[in-house]
């Protein structure tokens, strides 16, 4: 995007707006067990903070702030996190994937395998969007 | 009578992916066949006067939970199916610069 | 008539007959198999502790599914940027060419 056809009202709405829709796709990718949300919905959430940033202020800005090659480092590391927790049921004595804590559905941070499980398919597929929206902008 | 309806979206987008000419035109008769699929499937487990199937204390008829978690899936899918189809619209009209599938065919002949 | 209205009329046709086929094998209430939802509604919460039955069919009974899909998101990502990237195919092309 060219300098002179910023207009400075989309810009700095959307750099006050960036941080409160991150801050609520991490609150559906964490409270997924126990209200409507869940990891996917809150990833794509993310994803779309991003790609607001990327509208309103152009992607050469956004690129520095959030590297292409780490977003991939992200999805790639977490897709092995996913593997990982499933061997990991394996190791402890049950099935492939099965749960490896112990926890109460009523506690609000649950520490159980489905936050995990949400946490990782949130991260992964927010970078997933991101990446797909990089590559259509690249010139 | 809903299920009528849903059939009903489902051809449209069936008709739109074969009678239209442009490439992004076909692409959205796919996303309203993928939208379609997930109506009727919603449309299965529900029935009237149940809610989300949120387990709090009290709630006891609630709506079938197996549906709605296997469209999670669909829509993941349909998400993958229309950027991919996206990506090769734009690659097609890097290469040919038009997106008329008549014309498309007849510029692939002359090559 | 021109070429392309009939065209239009032959699609129409043809979608009609396929609407028929569907409509003659469908019975909206037909009695369904609940037996699995009873048990997911039922003893979901306390099989994999969470309140939420979707999420706990999605990573819990079914996760195996989920990691097929993430896995179907990262070959979507990975041929998006191969086929978009600038020098993507150049790159494959000499890769292959110096084998």
């Amino acid at each position: 995007m060219e300098k002179e056809d910023k207009s400075e009202i989309v810009s700095i709405t959307s750099r006050k707006l960036v941080p409160y829709i991150l801050l609520f796709g991490l609150y559906l990718i964490s409270y997924g067990h126990f209200s409507p949300g869940g990891g996917f919905q809150g990833g794509v959430v993310l994803g779309a903070g991003i790609i607001l940033l990327c509208l309103s202020r152009g992607i050469s800005s956004t690129e520095i702030n959030f590297p292409p090659r780490k977003i991939t480092f992200l999805e790639i590391s977490m897709i092995t996190a996913f593997i990982l927790l499933g061997i990991a049921g394996l190791i402890m004595g049950g099935s492939f994937l099965s749960n490896i804590l112990p926890g109460k559905a009523e506690e609000v941070p649950t520490p159980g395998f489905i936050f995990l499980l949400d946490l990782v398919i949130g991260l992964k597929a927010g970078a997933g969007i991101i990446l797909i929206f990089y590559s259509f902008l690249a010139k | 009578m809903e299920f009528y309806l849903a059939f009903l979206i489902l051809f449209i987008g069936v008709w739109g992916m074969v009678s239209k000419e442009n490439v992004i035109k076909k692409i959205i008769g796919l996303n309203i066949t993928n939208s379609a699929v997930i109506l009727f499937f919603i449309l299965v487990g529900h029935h009237y006067g149940s809610t989300a199937p949120i387990m709090e204390k009290g709630v006891k008829d609630v709506v079938d939970p197996l549906p709605q978690a296997l469209m999670i899936t669909t829509i993941v899918i349909g998400i993958c199916l229309t950027s991919l189809a996206l990506a090769l619209a734009l690659k097609i009209y890097r290469k040919y610069n038009t997106l008329n599938i008549s014309r498309i065919e007849k510029l692939a002949k002359d090559e | 008539m021109n070429k392309k209205g009939i065209r239009n009329i032959l699609i129409l046709i043809i979608i009609m007959l396929l609407g028929i086929i569907f409509f003659s094998g469908f019975h909206p209430h037909y009695p369904l198999n609940l037996r699995v939802s009873e048990h997911y509604i039922t003893k979901g919460e306390k099989e994999t502790g969470a309140i939420n039955i979707v999420s706990s069919i999605y990573l819990g009974y079914r996760a195996f599914d989920t990691l097929g899909e993430t896995i179907a998101l990262l070959v979507t990502v990975s041929s998006i940027v191969f086929l978009l990237e600038k020098g993507g195919e150049k790159y494959w092309k000499k890769k292959i060419n110096q084998k």
